[in-house]
C-alpha cells in the first residue's frame, strides 16, 4: 500500500478503529492487530514476499534467543554469524547479485577469460519493498543482544511487530530495538495532544510527497530523461528540482510513517531535520536520514575505531560508511560516487575538528540567519546538489556530462525550461520550513502560535492542495532502497 | 478519544463539502464557457473510437465532422453526442462506428478502468448527469476520486480560465492523419513467431461488453428523439485481423439489437498492406479511398435533402 493511495486513506481508518475500539482492552490482542494488519499492509504489494518477511523475522527471533540464553562465545558467535550471514545473503541476492554478476563477468572479460552469457546469469529478480530497511532492522536487534545492550524477546508476536509494524515496513525509519520494543510491549493509551500531532505530520508528508515532490518530479525527470536536449543552466535546474523531490518524497514519507505511529500512541525515531538548513556537510548528515546515519555510525563506524584512532584510520572509517551508505541505496556506480563525494566534503572538516561545528538548529529563536550562516548554507546546499547529481543520474557517463555540462559557459544560457508553477511551490515549501525549524515537523509550531480559526484555514488549505495535486499517485523512491 | 474523532469528522465533512461545492461550480463554469457549436453548413457527424478517428476524412465528405476519439468507449461517446445535438440542431445524420470490438468486454475497462476513465473524465465531467456519476462511483470509486481531483485542478487553472473556451469541440474528436505504415515490420513479426512457434489455433473466448451495449442503445434511443438520421459504420480491418468467429457474434448482436440501423461495412474492403497503419487501422492512403466510398453510398443510398 502506498502512504499516498487512497486505498491507505481507507487502510488506517479501519486498523485505527480496530486498534482503539476492538482491540483496546488486551495488549496481547492490539499487538496481534497490528501484526495481522502489517502483513496485510505489505501483502497488498505482493504477498509471495511475506513469506521472506516472516522467515527473516523467524531466523532473528530465534538466534535473539540462542544468543541471549548462551553464555557459551562460540555458540553465541554461531548464531550471530548464521543470522547476519543469511539476512546479509537475502539482501545480497536481491539487490546485489545482478551487479555482481554483470560486473565480475566485465572484468574476467577485460582480464582475457572466455565468458559467456551463461557464466553470470542476469536474472530477472524483483527487489522485495523494504528489504533493506527490515533487514537493518533485525541486525541491530541481533547484534544488540550479542553485545549485551538488549535481553532477547520471547513474545514472538512483539517482535515480529517490531520489525514489520506497517508505518514503517516499507521506507523506514530504521527502528531500534531499545527504542521501539519497550513501547509495544506496554499498553497504550490514547493522548489526544499525540493524536492531533499525528495528523498534522501526516498531512505535512502528504504535502511534501504529493505537492513538493510530485511536482518536481515531472520536470526533474523530464531534464534528467533528455539531458542531451539541455543547457547548463536547466541541467542545473532538473538537478535542483530532483533535490527538492527527493527531500519531499523521503522525509515526506516519514512524516506520514511518524504521524501514522502518533496515532497508535507509538513514537518512532526522526528520520529528518530540516537538512537543507545545514552549515556544513557534517550537520547536513545529521539530519538527512538521521536513523540510517545513526545505524552505520553505532554498527559500522563505531565497532570500525570510529574517530578515536589517528587521522589515515578516521579517513578510513568516514569513506567505509559513506561508500557503504552508497551501496546501501543500490547497485549502481552513481550510488558509490554519491557516498565517495559526501565523504569528500565531510573529510576536511573531520580532520580540522569542525565535523561537530554546527549542532544546533541555525539562526535559533532569530527570524533571519546571520549572512555569514547564509552563506555557509548556500554553500552546503550547492554542494548537496551536486552531489544528487550522481544519485539521479542512470549511469556516472550522464552525470559526467550533466556535471560537465553545468561547468561550463552555458550555464550563462537561459533557462529552456521555466515553470513558475513548482518554483513558486518551493518558496512556499522553503518558507515555511524555515518558520518551523526548531520544531520536530514545520508545521508543528502553527498550533502553538496560531489561533484555531487561522490553524483551520491553514490546514484545510493544505488539506485542499494535497487533494488537488493527489490525482495520480506516484511510488515513493525510497520503496526501491 | 471521542473529542477528537468529533473535530477529525467536522473536519472532513468541511473538506469534503468545500470540494463539492467548488467541484460543482467548477463543473457550471465549463460548461457555460465551453464552445460546441459547429458551422451551420455541419449536418453530419460521426461518433467512434480510434477505428473511425483514423478512417474518414471530414474535408473529403461534405459537411460533416469526425468527432470520433482514440480509446473511447460509447459510454462517453454518447455524453459527447448529447451535447453536440443539443447545441447543433443542424445535425441531421449521426454516423456511429460500430466495430467488432465494440461489443467486446474490453470495452469496460475503456469505461471504468483507472487510466482511462481519468483522462475522459476531465473532458466530459461537466456533462456528467447524477445517475451516469454514480455509475462510474459504483463500478470504480478510487477513480472517481482521483480524476475529479485531476479535473477540478484542470479546471481551475488560471491559465485556463483567462483563455476562453475551456472545451471547444475539436478537443473531443477530429479526424487524425496517420500517414507511415507499420504493416509489414508487423507481419515479419508475425511470421517469425510462427516460425519458432506454430500458432495454434485456439477458440477464441468472446466476452460481451452491457455497457458498451447499454450506451449504444442509449444513442440510438437519443438520436431517434432529436429524429436524426442513424447509420452504423465499420472501417475497414487488415485480413490478418478478420475473425470469422468474432464477424458471426458482430452480425449476430447486430442483427438481434439494431436491425432497423443500416450498416455501412467497409469491414472486408480490400485496400494494399501499404494504406494500413497497422491491422486495425487504415492510414491516411487508405482514409482518403474509404472517405471516398464512404461519400459516394451516402450519396447515393443514403442523400439528405437542403
Amino acid at each position: 500500500l502506498l502512504f499516498n493511495s487512497l486505498d491507505y486513506f481507507l487502510f488506517l481508518p479501519l486498523v485505527f478503529i480496530l486498534y482503539w475500539f476492538v482491540t483496546y482492552k488486551k495488549l496481547a490482542l492490539q499487538n496481534g492487530m497490528l501484526l495481522v494488519m502489517s502483513y496485510v499492509f505489505y501483502g497488498w504489494w505482493d504477498w509471495r514476499f511475506l513469506f521472506l518477511l516472516l522467515f527473516s523475522t523467524l531466523l532473528d527471533y530465534i538466534s535473539g534467543i540462542k544468543i541471549h540464553k548462551s553464555e557459551n562465545l562460540v555458540r553465541r558467535k554461531f548464531w550471530l554469524v548464521l543470522s547476519i550471514g543469511i539476512n546479509l545473503g537475502f539482501l545480497g541476492f536481491f539487490k546485489y547479485y545482478n551487479f555482481f554478476a554483470a560486473e565480475f563477468g566485465s572484468l574476467l572479460h577485460q582480464l582475457g577469460f572466455n565468458v559467456n552469457e551463461f557464466t553470470f546469469k542476469i536474472m530477472q529478480i524483483i527487489l522485495p519493498v523494504g528489504i533493506s530497511f527490515y533487514t537493518f532492522h533485525g541486525l541491530s536487534y541481533i547484534i544488540d543482544i550479542y553485545k549485551k545492550r538488549i535481553p532477547a524477546v520471547y513474545n514472538f508476536v512483539e517482535y515480529a511487530l517490531f520489525v514489520s509494524y506497517f508505518p514503517l515496513l516499507v521506507a523506514g525509519p530504521i527502528e531500534r530495538a531499545t527504542h521501539l520494543l519497550p513501547q509495544l510491549q506496554v499498553p497504550r493509551k490514547f493522548n489526544y495532544y499525540q493524536a492531533v500531532t499525528g495528523l498534522r505530520q501526516i498531512l505535512w508528508g502528504l504535502f511534501k510527497k504529493v505537492v513538493i515532490a510530485d511536482s518536481c518530479a515531472y520536470y526533474a525527470n523530464m531534464i534528467f530523461n533528455t539531458s542531451g536536449d539541455y543547457n547548463g543552466s536547466t541541467l542545473f535546474l532538473g538537478a535542483l528540482f530532483f533535490t527538492f523531490q527527493i527531500y519531499g518524497d523521503f522525509s515526506g514519507y516519514s512524516d506520514i510513517a511518524l504521524g501514522t505511529s502518533k496515532l497508535f500512541g507509538i513514537e518512532l525515531l526522526r528520520n529528518f531535520a530540516f537538512p537543507y538548513f545545514s552549515r556544513d556537510i557534517a550537520e547536513f548528515w545529521r539530519r538527512w536520514h538521521i536513523s540510517l546515519s545513526t545505524w552505520f555510525r553505532d554498527y559500522l563506524y563505531i565497532p570500525l575505531g570510529g574517530s578515536k584512532g589517528g587521522k589515515w584510520m578516521k579517513v578510513r572509517n568516514t569513506f567505509a560508511i559513506f561508500l557503504v551508505s552508497g551501496f546501501w541505496h543500490g547497485a549502481n556506480w552513481t550510488f558509490m560516487v554519491w557516498g565517495f563525494l559526501n565523504a569528500l566534503y565531510f573529510i576536511p572538516l573531520l580532520l580540522s575538528n569542525k565535523n561537530r561545528d554546527h549542532i544546533n538548529i541555525v539562526a535559533a529563536g532569530k527570524l533571519l540567519p546571520s549572512l555569514s550562516d547564509l552563506r555557509k548554507i548556500a554553500i552546503t546546499f550547492f554542494l548537496t546538489v551536486l552531489a544528487w547529481i550522481f544519485f539521479r543520474s542512470a549511469d556516472l557517463t550522464q552525470a559526467w556530462y550533466i556535471l560537465t555540462t553545468i561547468f561550463s559557459s552555458s550555464l550563462l544560457q537561459p533557462l529552456q525550461v521555466f515553470p513558475k508553477e513548482p518554483l513558486l511551490l518551493i518558496m512556499f515549501f522553503t518558507l515555511i520550513e524555515w518558520i518551523g525549524r526548531e520544531h520536530q515537523f514545520a508545521i508543528e509550531s502553527f498550533s502553538l502560535k496560531c489561533n484555531k480559526w487561522l490553524r483551520f484555514c491553514f490546514y484545510m488549505i493544505l488539506t485542499i492542495m494535497v487533494f488537488l495535486y493527489s490525482g495520480k499517485e506516484e511510488v515513493f523512491i525510497y520503496f526501491q532502497f | 478519544l471521542k473529542h477528537f474523532l468529533l473535530k477529525f469528522s467536522l473536519f472532513f465533512f468541511v473538506f469534503v463539502l468545500f470540494i463539492f461545492s467548488i467541484n460543482r461550480w467548477a463543473d457550471h463554469y465549463v460548461r457555460n464557457n465551453s464552445f460546441y457549436k459547429f458551422n451551420d453548413s455541419v449536418v453530419s457527424i460521426i461518433i467512434g473510437h480510434s477505428h473511425a478517428e483514423g478512417a474518414y476524412i471530414d474535408s473529403i465528405l461534405p459537411h460533416t465532422v469526425n468527432m470520433a476519439q482514440s480509446g473511447e468507449s460509447y459510454f462517453y461517446s454518447y455524453l459527447k453526442l448529447r451535447k453536440l445535438l443539443e447545441a447543433n440542431n443542424n445535425i441531421r445524420r449521426v454516423m456511429i462506428e460500430v466495430t467488432n470490438n465494440n461489443f467486446e468486454k474490453e470495452m469496460d475497462e475503456w469505461t471504468f478502468g483507472e487510466m482511462y476513465l481519468r483522462y475522459r473524465y476531465q473532458k466530459y465531467a461537466h456533462l456528467l448527469h447524477p445517475e451516469e456519476l454514480r455509475l462510474l462511483f459504483g463500478k470504480n470509486p478510487l477513480a472517481v476520486i482521483d480524476a475529479v481531483a485531476v479535473t477540478l485542478k484542470n479546471n481551475l487553472d488560471y491559465k485556463r480560465v483567462v483563455s476562453m473556451p475551456y472545451y471547444n469541440y475539436t478537443d473531443w474528436g477530429g479526424f487524425k492523419k496517420w500517414e507511415h505504415s507499420k504493416i509489414d515490420s508487423f507481419l515479419q513479426v508475425q511470421n517469425k513467431q510462427k516460425q519458432i512457434k506454430p500458432v495454434v489455433m485456439a477458440i477464441p473466448i468472446f466476452k460481451e461488453s452491457e455497457y458498451n451495449l447499454r450506451f449504444l442503445d442509449s444513442m440510438v434511443a437519443l438520436c431517434r428523439q432529436h429524429q436524426k438520421q442513424i447509420l452504423f459504420l465499420r472501417a475497414p480491418q487488415h485480413p490478418s485481423n478478420r475473425n470469422p468467429f468474432i464477424d458471426s457474434i458482430y452480425f449476430k448482436t447486430l442483427s438481434a439489437r439494431y436491425s432497423a440501423i443500416p450498416l455501412i461495412d467497409f469491414g472486408n474492403m480490400e485496400l494494399p498492406d501499404e494504406e494500413y497503419l497497422d491491422f486495425q487501422h487504415v492510414n491516411f492512403k487508405g482514409a482518403i479511398k474509404v472517405s471516398k466510398r464512404l461519400d459516394s453510398v451516402l450519396h447515393e443510398q443514403y442523400p439528405l435533402s437542403f
